[in-house]
């Protein structure tokens, strides 16, 4: 390729010696040296052919140098000029085909070129090489020689001297290039054929070619003629024919005595090895056999602590010191659901449920650091984590296992939900039981044969007052026990243990126990044996009530018939629901024909006849379907009272019936004569009412007629009236009205005492009624001079409940005596709230007032102070009788304040809401 | 037949009293106050009378021979068209049960004998009154 370049460079810059290396040789083309470049890179990616751009290059060059050989040659073999001899330097040197390389050189392209061309094919590559090699080889013996016709097909077309040179070392270089491949395996060789080529063939090549160009030179030099250098030349090649023979002999012989050498040592070395390989043998099979039987043990070990360890009815899980699972069983597999695979190699951990991990971790770590045959976490609750999250209670066991590697810690894990289950199970039925029998109402306890209570109630805990501990400690044998003659009883004597002792039940035996107290509490006992012999179960029922319910029933027994047997003026008897006399008693019982002992035990229908059980069935029914009844019965001129009721227990239902009769003759009379006294006193009332209002009627209507005409007379509708006719007119008006008062007054007073005297409560307005007296008092007031004055305290409600007439009477009553017992000065009205309820009316004057001694009866009919001595006021006086009478009927009281000459207060205290009816 | 209203002048009375006395009083007193009046002495006779002398306002004793005051009442408040005529007892009956009685009875007014002029007068203007004002309202 430096050739190459050296000539391009040389045409280039036209420097001869690059050119044609000597002058007057033929030049190497500038194709030629081209050529060359392209070989050089060919040769070069041949090389290196692994990498596939090298491939490419290689091939590139390939086809480049083919194609320029092929187009020079068409340009020989058809007489053309493609112009590609001189496209890039004009050959200023060459005679004929300027710038075309020789033919052989174009040939040597062309069969290089596919030398090159494919990849695979060593053997063809490397002979189109060989046979490039010989061409280039002929030309370069040519030069050498000096012999033209050999480099020179004729006078225009040769090969230049380093263009054949380089052929020649191109194609050494190609070959060798591809030495382990083709023909080139046989000179590469490691083999005498190869050791006798890389010897021999140089020299057969180079030792005649040397020798001829000396002999040449001889001639030349004219130092021998033709003759002489000819059988010199025989001479000289048979010399160095026989010295290579000999050589090569020599060299034979060397490899064959080599090859005895080696054969010898490789026996020697054989036998030896031999020798070795028996002893060898003889060792390997003792040790073999020791290891097969090892194995074999070992085998057998394993295999049985395998089948040890599938058959163990846990889980085994060994773990190495790290927490590592080594190994596990089947079992293992079954119960928490991983495969063995999956197991292997993890943290036992993963068998855990999370929570109990990190402690775990704790434990594990305390564990290896002492190891030894151990259950896990006594006292604790295990459990296991399935592959499927689910836990359930585990039991583990824990052993270490010593081994070469390390310790193993063993652990044998046992599901025991089962178990568990189990317990609860029999936990929860044994609570069950116990329940059960701590709701006996009776006290219950369940005796072994060993006279041991294993089991009692609370009932009886109750009913011994003694706690369940102590029983079971057997302290109740320390109690003092009697008989129910209140003899001692001994243990031994208790139902429970005589059942033990003589095998059958033992009833109703009645024991009184003495407690820390003093007092007994009696009890009922029974025992019997339970089948299988599971002990005795012993009854105690606490009989104290029912003693206590007894004494009080037979208490109450006496009393019923005590009260019975006393049962004044009649009988007093009991029948249940067949009709049946149960108690008969009562001191009347012998009046009406009947006696206890004929009645009592029997039926209705057994004592009395058809027609009176007809009458008194529905009765005893009745009172028996809870309707009591009561009516009177004539018997025999006496009359009495029968009742029939029935008789309740505390929960209300109907246990009996009861029948009381009683003579009510006397009664019976006396209500009768009380009956036809108040009918006449009724009637006398009536009357008085009749007689009273008639005479009210007939005394008015008569005064009518005086009150009427005087007072028509009066207003003169007849005429005028002389002074003296007006001042007698007056005075019969005067006495009418008077004598209309004293009638008013009489009745109302005996209405009022007759209790026909009835109020007419409204709701009133007492301003207004205040406004209304003062309206109608007013002018008696002025006639005497008189300041009338009225008071209303506002805080009295606008209505007040009262009867309006009667109010005012009160009013007209008090204010009109005020005015007549008044010569001059006031009199003063007020009406005051007097408390939350109640209201005042005061009238106070300035009047003759009243003595001490008149003050006590100041309110008894017809007293009119004074009356004896001057008469000098005119009045019923009946008219403070009414009022207090009104107002005692108002429910309120009237009081006076008085002294002679000082003036009067009277004050009546009403309340705002009438207790009675409106 | 006059309206009624509270001017004695307006006044067409028939009054019933088995006693003559009391018809020549209520007759005195109401005449002064220039009312109409007719007297009844004969209860028998009051029915007869009012058909013919229509009148605007009647006063019944209560109390009398043959038939009463109350039973003329009765009669007399079956019949429509006296309606619009208060019928209001004059008498000598005073007790509280009388009263209650008659109010039940629907008298349109109660005057207790004996009576004063004034007293008469004004209360029967209040009985006029009342009435008429309870006839306006219905």
């Amino acid at each position: 390729m430096t050739v190459g370049w050296l000539v391009i460079a040389g045409w280039l810059l036209d420097i001869m010696i690059l050119k044609h290396v000597l002058p007057g040789l033929v030049s190497m083309k500038f194709n030629t040296a081209l050529a060359f470049v392209l070989l050089g890179i060919g040769l070069l990616a041949l090389v290196n052919e692994s990498d596939r751009k090298n491939q490419r290059v290689r091939q590139v060059c390939a086809a480049a140098i083919l194609i320029l050989g092929s187009l020079t040659l068409s340009e020989y073999l058809f007489n053309w000029n493609l112009g590609i001899d001189e496209w890039i330097v004009r050959d200023m040197d060459s005679v004929s085909y300027p710038g075309r390389m020789s033919h052989i050189t174009a040939s040597n392209f062309v069969l290089l070129g596919i030398a090159l061309l494919p990849s695979k094919r060593p053997r063809v590559t490397q002979g189109i090489t060989l046979w490039v090699m010989g061409v280039s080889s002929i030309a370069l013996i040519g030069y050498i020689y000096g012999v033209e016709s050999l480099y020179k097909i004729n006078f225009y077309s040769s090969v230049a001297i380093h263009t054949t040179t380089n052929f020649f070392v191109l194609c050494v270089s190609i070959l060798f290039a591809q030495s382990g491949k083709g023909f080139m395996e046989f000179v590469t060789d490691n083999s005498a054929s190869g050791f006798l080529l890389r010897h021999l063939l140089p020299l057969a090549i180079l030792i005649p070619i040397l020798i001829g160009a000396i002999e040449m030179v001889g001639l030349h030099t004219g130092l021998y003629d033709l003759s002489f250098q000819t059988s010199l030349y025989a001479l000289s090649s048979g010399i160095i024919s026989v010295i290579i023979t000999l050589w090569i002999a020599r060299s034979l012989r060397q490899i064959d005595n080599a090859r005895k050498q080696a054969v010898d040592a490789l026996r020697v070395a054989n036998e030896q090895l031999e020798h070795r390989v028996h002893e060898r043998t003889a060792e390997l099979e003792a040790a073999n056999q020791f290891l097969r039987a090892e194995s074999n043990r070992r085998d057998q070990a394993e295999s049985s602590f395998r089948a040890l360890l599938e058959s163990a009815p846990d889980a085994m899980v060994i773990v190495d010191a790290d927490g590592h699972i080594v190994l596990v069983n089947h079992q293992t597999e079954a119960l928490f659901g991983y495969p063995r695979t999956e197991l292997l190699g993890e943290m036992v951990e993963i068998l855990m449920p999370e929570s109990y991990r990190i402690k775990h971790f704790d434990h594990r770590t305390g564990y290896t650091n002492s190891p030894k045959v151990r259950s896990m976490g006594v006292g604790v609750e295990l459990h296991g984590q399935r592959k499927d999250g689910s836990s359930f209670p585990i039991e583990v066991s824990l052993s270490p296992i010593h081994t070469p590697q390390g310790l193993l810690v063993a652990s044998a894990i046992r599901d025991v939900s089962k178990r568990k289950e189990a317990e609860e199970k029999l936990r929860e039925s044994e609570e069950r039981l116990q329940t059960i029998f701590d709701l006996l109402p009776v006290g219950a306890s369940l005796m072994n044969d060993d006279k041991q209570i294993i089991r009692m109630n609370l009932a009886l805990e109750k009913i011994l007052d003694m706690k369940i501990d102590d029983l079971l400690m057997g302290k109740y044998r320390s109690r003092q026990y009697i008989h129910s003659d209140g003899t001692l009883m001994l243990p031994t004597e208790f139902p429970s243990e005589r059942t033990i002792v003589e095998q059958q039940p033992i009833v109703d035996v009645e024991i009184g126990i003495i407690k820390e107290n003093g007092s007994t509490i009696w009890t009922n006992v029974s025992a019997a044996s339970l089948p299988g012999n599971q002990g005795v179960v012993t009854v105690t029922v606490d009989m104290t009530e029912r003693k206590q319910a007894e004494a009080t029933l037979q208490r109450s027994e006496e009393l019923y018939r005590t009260f019975a047997r006393n049962f004044p003026n009649g009988a007093v008897v009991l029948f249940d629901h067949d009709l049946r006399y149960l108690a008969v008693d009562g001191q009347g019982l012998a009046d009406v024909g009947l006696s206890k002992e004929t009645m009592e035990g029997k039926t209705v229908w057994e004592i009395f006849p058809p027609e009176t059980t007809t009458a008194i069935e529905p009765f005893l029914r009745e009172a028996l379907a809870g309707n009591a009844s009561q009516h009177e019965v004539p018997f025999a001129d006496r009359i009495y009272a029968v009742s029939y009721v029935p008789v309740k227990d505390e929960s209300g239902t109907i246990q009996l019936g009861m029948l009381m009769t009683q003579d009510v003759t006397a009664m019976k009379h006396q209500q009768v004569i009380l009956e036809e006294e108040r009918n006449r006193a009724e009637q006398a009332n009536r009357l008085k009412s009749q007689f009273l209002a008639t005479m009210s009627h007939e005394l008015r209507t008569p005064l009518n007629a005086i009150i009427g005409f005087s007072d028509v007379l009066l207003k003169g509708i007849l005429g005028e009236t002389t002074s003296i006719q007006r001042e007698h007119i007056q005075d019969i008006l005067s006495n009418g009205e008077h004598l209309l008062a004293l009638i008013n007054d009489i009745l109302d007073l005996s209405k009022i005492e007759a209790g026909q005297f009835d109020l007419y409560v409204t709701n009133i307005d007492l301003r207004r009624l205040l406004e209304q007296m003062r309206q109608q008092l007013e002018p008696l007031a002025d006639k005497k001079g008189l300041d009338l004055r009225t008071h209303f305290d506002a805080r009295i409600p606008s209505t007040v409940q009262g009867d309006a007439l009667r109010i005012k009477q009160i009013l007209i009553n008090l204010v009109g005596n005020a005015i007549k017992f008044t010569e001059q000065g006031f009199v003063d009205i007020r009406m005051d709230k007097s408390g939350d309820e109640d209201w005042t009316i005061t009238i106070s004057d300035s009047g003759i007032g009243i003595a001490e001694e008149s003050l006590a009866h100041l309110f008894q009919e017809f007293r009119q102070i004074d009356s004896s001595a001057k008469r000098r006021y005119e009045g019923s006086g009946l008219g403070l009788a009414i009022v207090q009478k009104l107002v005692t009927l108002m429910g309120g009281t009237v009081s006076v304040q008085s002294e002679l000459g000082k003036g009067s207060v009277f004050s009546v205290h009403l309340p705002l809401v009438s207790k009675m009816d409106i | 037949v006059t309206a009624l209203t509270t001017e004695i002048s307006s006044w067409r009375v028939l009054v019933v009293d088995d006693k003559p006395v009391n018809l020549k009083l209520i007759t005195l007193i109401l005449k002064a106050q220039n009312a109409e009046i007719m007297s009844i002495e004969d209860s028998w006779d009051a029915i007869q009378a009012i058909e013919t002398y229509q009148p605007n306002l009647i006063l019944l004793d209560l109390a009398m021979p043959g038939i009463s005051g109350w039973d003329i009442h009765k009669q007399l408040r079956t019949r429509p068209e006296l309606d619009d005529v208060p019928i209001v007892a004059i008498t000598a009956l005073a007790m509280t049960d009388n009263i209650q009685e008659a109010k039940e009875a629907g008298f349109d007014g109660y005057i207790t004998k004996p009576y004063h002029v004034d007293s008469v007068v004004i209360e029967l203007v209040e009985c006029v009154a009342a009435f008429t004002e309870r006839k306006r309202q219905n």
